[in-house]
């Protein structure tokens, strides 16, 4: 099994979701001379990104101010957030808009022209820019279009498996072609990672199944940190089966109810009601479950029913699609089952706000980076927001910082190659399917919605005897065209690798922010822990936990949060 | 409930597929695509099929489903083994490669034919024009449709008019060229023109079949684009 293809390109993109497309489509108009691919496991417009609804927020009407995008998007992350990343994403937010609708995307208009936007959670006024409820899809669409229409070189369905970093710079990527089998040696100046986010680790998750912290594992592996990879933020209303079902319809207007027919979020945020932000309404929910006011299939209820047939069929047309469909309910008639779900990881590759990682050459951009603009909890409608303006932004940070082009590092190839070869030995190893298993139901009993420390204690064990496990994992079949075996195991690699590294920083945060909650410590402790955590993987494997201040410029931290 | 599906298979060497049964016990509310996920799991490490999102907004897992294509992703399991056997095989007009993985070159070709991107953008872009306003009623619910596409291939596995004539951009191609054929910020309505008049490949060619209206998983309605497309075509000079 060895290297058939060797490539060289100024720039190689992981990932083709909306950051890694942004970045490649801005360089190719920008900087037409750049050598820049695309490198993803699936066609680009599989990607996860077109499966956000909701919207993408920007402070684009006449009456509002980045500035009060701005300070909710602090407030709505607990402060966490870099102020400095979150000023670049919220003041950069409307010339997005422009450049999206200048690419094609139909944002939904208003009769005089503007732009609709929708009431999103946490924020003080309708902010959220959309396309019907499929805003990611769209947006997806657009860039896939301009892709094609710039001529950028795309290699789907290739799947990278190893980074190798040489003296504490990226030189490139390994990955094979799912459709011919083909091994190959991408050597570049600069790599960006754009693979999005880890919430499969969680296995009752509305992520999409390719979602699997890829990305964010190779540049842990390669001696980048993970920040704030503690933080995971759980939706309030997915399905049994984890599909999403979006803030959008709370936007306009749903309920959600009890088994004895409350409007709960009465109790938890009389002001915001359901529009309240994500982690008080998922844990509000799980509250209820817990205390015995859901229903007997273990859901509350969303209730559409008072918007009538007509606004439901215009509005949210895919949400009703999705409910009957996944769940076999329509909500005109009645209201749909609805639990929280592990949604959005906020944490991710430590970048700084040029998107550059700590390894030279190596940037990061997207939910697979923690520029940290969510902070401790993200905004509905700013992540696809987050895509798009750090990935522009990759695009001007990326060409400014290349230098001279190194031969590839022959030894550093090998080795990562030997690893890929091991998985193929003979003999008997561990189950990709069993392990996998284990794995979700360590993060879900340690790491989920319910953080204390003697179950997080326990299975932070057995999150570390899993991973050890795990490097026995054995594929049988050789062929690598579409390995489907290969490819999970693959992926069974990164996720226990993020899911350790979560782990390890969600154990000493003994307090309460955002999407951490501790239930031993339900209060935020600013003194101890205004700080992002940075977790570590030396070569050996092992994890060392750092943390590093927030940038605060202009706003500071509350030390409550109440809405 | 036991469900009996009746699989192609073909390894990548191989030049002809063969059948292979799996019996898998399915709940209501298990898909399709959940039933690939058991097999490939518990039964056959080497099932290969493509997945993504599993929530019929991604395209990928789109296969023949008693010979008729659908999203396996979107198809609930249940009542189809109820009435049966569930045959599945690969999508149609496109080679196979792997099980129900097939090569997706053809469609993009297809698709990249129509120049699915905003051409010439207009100069001065207003930002406050009213686009939608701009259409009438029956444009608007048609280009709402059309950017539904999730380009999963359906429409072009089940077109009877591409498998006669492989030039036929086929249906999804036609539904991407309706969007920006109508799209008010794209100024070079000449070259749409041009490309849906085409001899062979443009929409001119459409049979009026239909299967492609019957097998769309979003109700993209991709003949009726065509038809209006047809309808509204400036006559040749």
């Amino acid at each position: 099994m060895n290297i058939s293809d060797r490539f060289d390109f100024d720039v190689v993109i992981m990932g083709a979701g909306l950051a890694g497309m942004s970045a490649a489509v801005k360089m190719a108009e920008d900087h037409p001379n750049l050598k820049v691919a695309l490198l993803s496991k699936v066609h680009p417009v599989r990607s996860h990104s077109g499966a956000a609804q909701g919207g993408i927020n920007a402070a684009v009407a006449a009456d509002d101010k980045w500035q009060d995008h701005y300070y909710d998007t602090l407030k709505g992350g607990w402060f966490l957030g870099d102020q400095d990343a979150v000023r670049i994403l919220t003041e950069q937010a409307p010339q997005a808009i422009f450049e999206l609708d200048r690419w094609g995307t139909a944002f939904d208009r208003l009769a005089d022209g503007n732009f609709a936007q929708r009431p999103f959670g946490g924020q003080r006024r309708n902010r959220t820019c959309y396309v019907q409820d499929l805003t990611g899809h769209a947006l997806l669409t657009t860039m896939y279009e301009q892709t094609v229409k710039k001529g950028v070189a795309v290699f789907d369905e290739w799947f990278a498996f190893a980074l190798v970093a040489d003296d504490g710079a990226f030189r490139g990527f390994l990955a094979f072609d799912l459709k011919s089998g083909r091994l190959g040696w991408f050597g570049a100046r600069a790599g960006l990672i754009a693979t999005g986010g880890a919430g499969r680790i969680f296995g009752q998750s509305s992520n999409a199944l390719i979602n699997t912290g890829d990305g964010m594992a190779l540049a842990l592996r390669a001696g980048a940190p993970l920040k704030d990879i503690e933080f995971f933020q759980t939706h309030p209303t997915g399905l049994q089966n984890g599909i999403l079902i979006t803030e959008g319809a709370r936007g306009e207007g749903g309920y959600l109810i009890n088994k004895d027919n409350e409007r709960f979020m009465e109790r938890y945020a009389p002001k915001f009601m359901e529009l309240a932000p994500r982690d008080l309404v998922a844990r509000s929910i799980h509250t209820e479950i817990t205390e015995g006011r859901g229903f007997d299939d273990g859901c509350v209820r969303l209730d559409l029913r008072h918007l009538g047939a007509e606004k439901i069929k215009e509005r949210l047309p895919q949400i009703r699609e999705i409910a009957m469909y996944f769940a076999g309910v329509d909500p005109i008639e009645a209201p749909i089952p609805v639990r929280p779900t592990v949604h959005y990881t906020m944490g991710g590759i430590h970048a700084d706000v040029d998107c550059a990682t700590p390894i030279r050459g190596l940037f990061a951009a997207g939910e697979a980076a923690c520029i940290s603009v969510h902070g401790a909890n993200r905004l509905g409608g700013n992540s696809l927001l987050e895509t798009i303006v750090y990935g522009l932004r990759a695009a001007q940070t990326i060409p400014a910082s290349l230098d001279g082009a190194p031969p590839a590092p022959a030894a550093a190839i090998e080795r990562e190659m030997d690893k890929f070869r091991a998985l193929f030995a003979d003999g008997d190893g561990e189950s990709v399917p069993a392990l996998r298993r284990e794995m979700v139901r360590i993060m879900t009993a340690g790491f989920g919605l319910k953080r204390e420390e003697k179950g997080m204690v326990k299975e932070l064990v057995e999150i570390d005897a899993l991973a050890e496990r795990a490097k026995n994992v054995r594929v049988r079949e050789k062929n690598l065209v579409f390995n489907i075996e290969l490819v999970r195991a693959l992926e069974l690699g990164c996720m226990v690798d993020v899911g350790r590294a979560c782990a390890h920083a969600s154990l000493p945060r003994r307090e309460s922010r955002g999407s951490h909650f501790r239930y031993d410590y339900p209060k935020m402790d600013n003194a101890k822990f205004l700080k992002h955590s940075l977790v570590r993987q030396d070569a050996g494997g092992a994890l060392h936990l750092d943390y590093l201040p927030v940038t605060i410029v202009d706003v500071p931290p509350l030390d409550e949060i109440k809405y | 409930m036991k469900a009996v599906f009746d699989i192609y298979r073909k390894r990548p060497d191989e030049k002809a597929g063969r059948r292979q049964k799996f019996e898998i016990e399915v709940a209501p509310g298990i898909t399709l695509l959940d039933a690939f996920h058991r097999i490939q799991a518990d039964h056959d490490p080497t099932f290969a099929y493509r997945y993504s999102c599993r929530g019929a907004i991604c395209g990928s897992c789109a296969v023949h489903i008693n010979g008729v294509a659908a999203l396996a992703c979107k198809t609930q399991a249940a009542p189809l083994a109820e009435k049966g056997e569930i045959v599945v095989d690969p999508l149609g007009n496109l080679p196979a490669v792997k099980d129900l993985v097939v090569e997706f070159a053809p469609f993009w070709e297809a698709f990249e034919k129509v120049r699915p991107y905003v051409l010439r953008p207009a100069e001065t872009h207003d930002y406050q024009f009213t686009w939608h306003d701009k259409l009438d009623k029956k444009h608007q619910d048609q280009l709402s449709r059309a950017i539904l596409c999730i380009k999963c291939a359906a429409c072009f596995s089940d077109c009877p008019k591409r498998a006669q004539d492989p030039r036929f951009i086929g249906p999804a191609a036609s539904v991407a060229l309706y969007k920006f054929y109508y799209d008010p910020r794209d100024v070079d309505r000449a070259e749409r023109v041009a490309i849906a008049r085409e001899s062979g490949s443009g929409v001119v060619a459409c049979d009026s079949h239909a299967n492609c209206v019957k097998v769309c998983p979003k109700d993209c309605r991709p003949l009726r684009a065509i038809n209006i497309i047809r309808q509204e075509l400036p006559a040749a000079e």
